[in-house]
C-alpha cells in the first residue's frame, strides 16, 4: 500500500475492511472516522477500497452473458447425453437438494 | 438463483476464461452426481458445490500454467505471488468473442485486475464479495479459519484496489 508508516495510520488500515463491513464497535468506528477527518492520505485509501468493494458487488449482481451461459448449458447436456427440453431446461438438475 | 448457475459464474470469475470454465463446470457436475444424494441440507449443498467448482478451478489453472497436475492447497502461503501479477493469461491472448463477453460483462479493468490477484485471495473477494457468502460459508468452502477469511479478505480487497488503479 502506498501509505506513509505513520504507526497510527498502520493501526486504522489494518481495521478498514472490518469497518467497512460495520464489524467495529462504535468506539472503534468513532476513532476511525475522527482519524480519516484529519488524514486525507488514509481517507483516499478508505474511499478506494469502498470504490474497489462496490465495484465488485455491483459485478456479482449481473447476470453470466447469455450466449456464454447458453454455451456452458449445451455443454453439460452434451456430458449428460440428454436433449434440450422443450422450453430450453435441463431436465436433472444438480440443485435438486435446494 | 440456480446453484448450477451460481457455480457456473463462480468458475468464470476464478477461472477467467469460458473453456476453463466449462470444463471445470463438468468436472463439479459429475462429482455432484455422484455425492449429492449424501447432502441433506441446501445450504451445505450450496458450500458443498462452491468448495468442488474451487478445488477444480485450482487444478484447471496449475496444469494450465504448466505447473503439476496434483492439487497443491493454495492455503499454504505463497507470497511470491503477492510481488507480481499472477501468471493469469487473461492478456496474452487475442480476445475472441467469449473474451470479449467476459470483459463486457465484468469490464476488461476489473476483469484483468481480478485475474492479476494470487489465486486464493481471488477466490476470497469472488465468493464474499460477488457470491454474496458470509465469513462463515466462505471459511467452510476454503478450509481456512473466519479469522483467516477476514485476513485474506482484507489483503485482497487491498491488492485489487492497487491492481485496479494500476490498470
Amino acid at each position: 500500500m502506498s501509505h506513509p508508516h505513520d504507526p497510527e495510520c498502520v493501526r486504522l488500515l489494518e481495521r478498514v475492511s472490518e469497518y467497512l463491513d460495520h464489524a467495529v464497535d462504535e468506539a472503534t468506528c468513532r476513532a476511525i472516522e475522527a482519524h480519516v477527518r484529519a488524514c486525507p492520505s488514509c481517507a483516499a485509501v478508505i474511499d478506494g477500497l469502498r470504490r474497489t468493494v462496490g465495484l465488485c458487488r455491483e459485478t456479482g449482481d449481473r447476470p453470466v452473458p447469455a450466449a456464454v451461459k447458453a454455451r456452458a448449458q449445451a455443454s453439460i447436456r452434451r456430458l449428460l447425453g440428454t436433449k434440450e427440453p422443450a422450453g430450453g431446461r435441463t431436465p436433472r438438475k444438480p440443485d435438486r437438494a435446494r | 438463483m440456480r446453484a448450477q448457475e451460481a457455480a457456473f459464474r463462480f468458475s468464470l470469475l476464478v477461472c477467467g476464461h469460458v473453456e476453463d470454465a466449462e470444463d471445470v463446470m463438468q468436472d463439479a457436475l459429475l462429482k455432484t452426481y455422484r455425492h449429492v444424494g449424501r447432502i441433506r441440507e441446501p445450504e451445505a449443498f450450496r458450500t458443498w458445490l462452491y468448495r468442488t467448482v474451487r478445488n477444480a478451478c485450482l487444478m484447471k489453472r496449475r496444469r494450465r500454467v504448466g505447473e503439476p497436475a496434483h492439487f497443491e492447497s493454495t492455503d499454504a502461503g505463497d507470497e511470491r505471488e503477492e510481488g507480481r501479477a499472477a501468471a493469469v493469461d487473461v492478456a496474452d491472448r487475442a480476445p475472441g468473442p467469449d473474451e470479449l463477453a467476459l470483459n463486457s460483462w465484468l469490464g476488461e479493468r476489473l476483469r484483468t485486475a481480478l485475474g492479476s490477484l494470487p489465486a486464493r485471495y481471488r477466490v476470497i473477494v469472488v465468493l464474499r464479495e460477488m457470491e454474496g457468502l458470509s465469513t462463515r460459508e466462505v471459511a467452510t468452502v476454503t478450509g481456512i479459519s473466519e479469522a483467516n477469511v477476514k485476513t485474506r479478505l482484507h489483503r485482497a480487497r487491498v491488492l485489487l484496489k492497487e491492481r485496479l488503479e494500476g490498470v
